[in-house]
């Protein structure tokens, strides 16, 4: 469900390539009849960058980069900065992707998500404290 | 409240003395070394983006990342508080879900 109140108009998002998605697995929460190729627009939003949230999740069996394979699907969040790029935060592990389009954004973000695991894991080496971390990035990533 | 970006990474680099962990540029990745028990802290910064405010969204993400709220983390960018008010901070309470 989408976090903003949206009325039922729907626009295409201006220069998205919605094969860049397929490719990614981006699956949307939203039930729309439009999928993942529109995004939910009310006509007067967003008036203000911090007004746009759209909640989705990034399917299972996604390819990672390092070798690294998501298990779980993962739900993450798409806000628009102020200067109108768009960031992806993921709601278990707090990483984020930067782009000047979604699918930038999402292939920032998987980037970082995939360092994140390999720096968490090659610190485990001199220290256990990470363990935990670890056990739970394993939840949703393996090799 | 978006915060300087220099400013920014001099408290990460100075400040909470984040030892930069060498990746794919331009990322920037920090370890900052916290005494046990407390886990440590990995967080990634936009410092490629140099000129541009660190925003919103993204100081939110590196606090939670931290264990500590929005306020404190602006506040150890911009303001008084320093790597010791963040230990301190985290024996106290850890927001990590851990």
């Amino acid at each position: 469900m989408l976090a903003t109140t949206f009325n039922s108009r729907y626009y295409p998002l201006e220069g998205f390539d919605s094969s860049n998605v397929v490719r990614s697995r981006w699956i949307p929460k939203t039930a729309t009849t439009e999928g993942f190729r529109s995004i939910p627009v009310q006509s007067d939003l967003p008036r203000s960058y911090n007004s746009f949230v759209l909640q989705a999740i990034i399917g299972k069996d996604t390819h990672l980069s390092e070798g690294l394979l998501l298990q779980k699907q993962l739900p993450i969040n798409i806000k628009l900065e102020p200067n109108g790029d768009y960031f992806v935060e993921d709601e278990i592990f707090s990483i984020y992707g930067i782009g000047e389009n979604i699918s930038e954004a999402l292939e920032d973000f998987t980037v970082s998500l995939s360092e994140y695991f390999t720096i968490v894991e090659e610190s485990l080496q001199n220290d256990q404290r990470n363990l935990r971390k670890f056990e739970k990035l394993t939840e949703y990533i393996n090799r | 409240m978006p915060v300087d970006m220099n400013k920014a990474k001099k408290a990460v680099e100075g400040k909470l003395r984040g030892r930069r962990v060498p990746k794919k540029d331009p990322h920037y990745w920090y370890q900052i070394e916290v005494p046990e028990p407390i886990t440590p802290i990995e967080i990634k910064c936009p410092f490629n983006h140099a000129h541009h405010d660190m925003s919103d969204n993204i100081i939110k993400s590196i606090a939670r990342s931290m264990g500590i709220t929005t306020r404190f983390l602006v506040d150890i960018f911009t303001c008084h508080k320093n790597y010791c008010d963040l230990i301190t901070q985290l024996e106290k309470e850890d927001r990590r879900d851990l």
